[in-house]
């Protein structure tokens, strides 16, 4: 059986013209796929530029990929035409990063959920319709007579965003991909958003890509978490292994980077304790990352320039995935002694059933 | 103002015989005087039934020279913006072109071609012709960035086919665009008619702001002290297009909920 939704060693590549040399690699070779039973809730983390909104857009057939393919049942998204591509859009919905944006400010807001039900003929009278729209804003905690009928400037950011859930609850995808869905809300409703997701996954059996840059949230909902870093995958596996003991570098400087309430302790700079990694003691000091990319490093491990571990073969070649659980993998040569994984084969080291 | 300029032609054609705009149809030259309210021109023409007559011919050539503009513009740059590709570089091109030719001198020459001046239809289409370029060009630029708006992404992850994007999320928002366009287009067009009569290439036989204009330069009006001649056609251009600016202020607010609001 061909999963609902894969992506297989789907690349992007930005810029690059007839004049700019300079070209982005936003994604590279990347494969993964979802299914819809059980629901998993997967995190794609990274920061800044690493490539997790240009998946989200390539999985959504929104953006299309520069090698590789995005399949849905089998199919080539870009080859979906009729009821094959409204059946997709119908099981593979995407909740966006910014709630101001997704609204049309000409319209009120119950155009984004009248939308669906029009175009995919959810609702057969206007009375199923409005019942429809009702029953999905209380499912994610709002009261529909303080929502409906007002434009989306007289509503807050966090409620605009349970209105994007809303649509979800109402479409009934069997795959929600959410790109940041809390980034841009306040910190005191995120846990509401974060509480509807987690109850679209358990109660409505929607899997969901939860997009993010937050590792904390990652940890709090999902089940499997990839970690990305300038478009190729770092380590990925089951979250608690992945966050509780981080095992590529980069997955060791995001933990490092979660600010802790505490005015004593220096966020964002890696002490790590080398003896956990080989057994040697001879990086202590915090190496504060920099940012550039030399070209040399262009042709090995994209993290190389800002890996404390750096070795002359990082400068070389790009490290594939080494399988160090069996629900674990890093791309890293200080695992070079693991058995190595191929990229098409990531989700082997993926969860399949929900964390308990 | 625009209300007044059309209140101003309905009264108008109650209390005025429009045939005597006519020429010869009072005594010539006339000052303002309680028989003639705005005095007659050389060839006697009851200047105030001409400014009756003369200014919704005038309204009428820019309003639909200004709408088939903006009508024609709006399609191109949609279908540019939206499907860009060959479609896009094509109309992009003429239009980038043809905004470096001086406007006036193709309308001349259009209309130079037409023997006997232009009739009103004609001077419609021969204004409209140049009509379109700008608002595609405005409304094109607008469209290229709402078609990267998140909510046409809602609206395609919603079902919407790509007629439906473009005239149900993207078209709204392009109303206030739309409209300064087409109130601007209404400006050039008549700008555009009045300067074409100006220069002799209307119908004699049209009474317009701009033939009234053309007679006014035809016997030196200005140098004789007719001002009551020259006078009222240039006050009912001003009228007119502080009004238009006002429409556009006006349709702007209407079509941006935003502004309805504070109202």
């Amino acid at each position: 059986m061909s999963a609902l939704l894969e992506a297989r060693q789907v690349s992007k590549v930005f810029g690059g013209g007839l004049f700019a040399k300079r070209v982005t690699v936003a994604l590279d070779h990347f494969s993964f796929s979802v299914d819809s039973s059980p629901p998993t809730i997967t995190a794609i983390v990274g920061e800044s530029g690493s490539g997790k909104t240009t998946l989200a857009r390539l999985l959504l057939g929104l953006a299309s990929p520069t090698t590789g393919e995005v399949l849905y049942e089998g199919t080539d998204i870009r080859r979906l035409a009729g009821e094959g591509r409204r059946s997709f859009l119908r099981d593979v919905q995407m909740i966006f990063q910014d709630p101001y944006e997704v609204y049309n400010p000409f319209y009120r807001v119950e155009h984004v959920l009248e939308a669906p039900i029009g175009w995919f003929k959810l609702a057969s009278s206007p009375q199923a319709r409005h019942a429809l729209i009702e029953d999905s804003l209380r499912a994610v905690g709002l009261r529909p007579e303080e929502t409906l009928g007002r434009y989306p400037h007289q509503l807050s950011g966090g409620q605009r965003q349970r209105i994007m859930v809303a649509r979800a609850v109402l479409i009934r995808p069997r795959l929600i991909i959410a790109d940041e869905p809390v980034s841009m809300v306040d910190a005191s409703l995120r846990a509401t958003i974060l509480d509807s997701l987690r109850e679209l996954n358990r109660e409505y059996g929607m899997s969901i890509v939860y997009i993010t840059h937050d590792l904390t949230t990652a940890y709090q909902i999902s089940d499997n978490i990839i970690v990305l870093y300038r478009g190729a995958v770092a380590e990925a596996g089951d979250v608690g292994l992945v966050v509780g003991q981080p095992r590529h570098p980069y997955t060791q400087l995001l933990i490092n980077s979660v600010p802790e309430p505490n005015p004593e302790h220096q966020w964002g700079a890696i002490n790590v304790r080398s003896e956990a990694i080989n057994g040697s003691t001879e990086v202590d000091t915090p190496i504060v990352p920099s940012v550039h990319t030399p070209d040399h490093f262009l042709s090995g491990c994209s993290f190389a320039d800002r890996c404390p571990y750096v070795m002359p073969v990082c400068g070389d070649h790009v490290p594939p995935l080494y399988r160090l659980d069996p629900t674990r993998a890093a791309a890293c040569f200080l695992y070079e002694t693991e058995s190595a994984l191929d990229t098409s084969q990531l989700n082997e080291v993926m969860r399949t059933a929900p964390r308990a | 103002m625009i209300a007044a300029l059309l209140a101003f032609v309905v009264i108008g054609h109650f209390i005025v015989d429009v045939d005597k705009a006519r020429p010869l149809s009072t005594r010539p030259l006339a000052p303002p005087s309680p028989s003639l309210p705005l005095g007659s021109d050389k060839q006697g023409r009851n200047l105030l039934a001409v400014m009756v007559i003369g200014t919704p011919q005038t309204l009428e050539i820019g309003l639909i020279a200004g709408l088939i503009g903006v009508t024609i513009g709006t399609i191109l740059a949609l279908v540019a913006a939206f499907y860009r590709g060959v479609a896009d570089a094509f109309i992009k091109g003429v239009v980038d072109i043809g905004l470096t030719i001086p406007g006036l001198m193709v309308l001349v020459t259009l209309a130079m071609n037409v023997r006997g001046g232009l009739s009103i239809p004609q001077m419609i289409m021969v204004v409209a012709a140049l009509a379109w370029l700008f608002p595609a060009r405005v409304i094109r630029a607008q469209v290229l960035s709402a078609r990267e708006r998140a909510y046409i992404d809602v609206a395609r992850l919603s079902g919407a086919p790509t007629w439906a994007i473009i005239v149900t999320e993207v078209l709204p928002n392009l109303m206030p665009y739309i409209v300064a366009s087409l109130v601007g287009s209404v400006s050039a067009a008549v700008l555009a008619s009045i300067g074409l009569e100006v220069l002799g290439l209307g119908s004699f036989d049209s009474l317009t702001l701009g033939m009234t204009l053309y007679w006014v330069i035809y016997y030196a009006a200005i140098i004789n002290s007719w001002w009551w001649w020259w006078l009222p056609p240039i006050i009912i251009i001003i009228v007119l297009f502080t009004g238009l600016f006002m429409m556009a202020v006006g349709l702007d607010e209407f079509a941006n909920p935003r502004l309805r609001r504070r109202v």
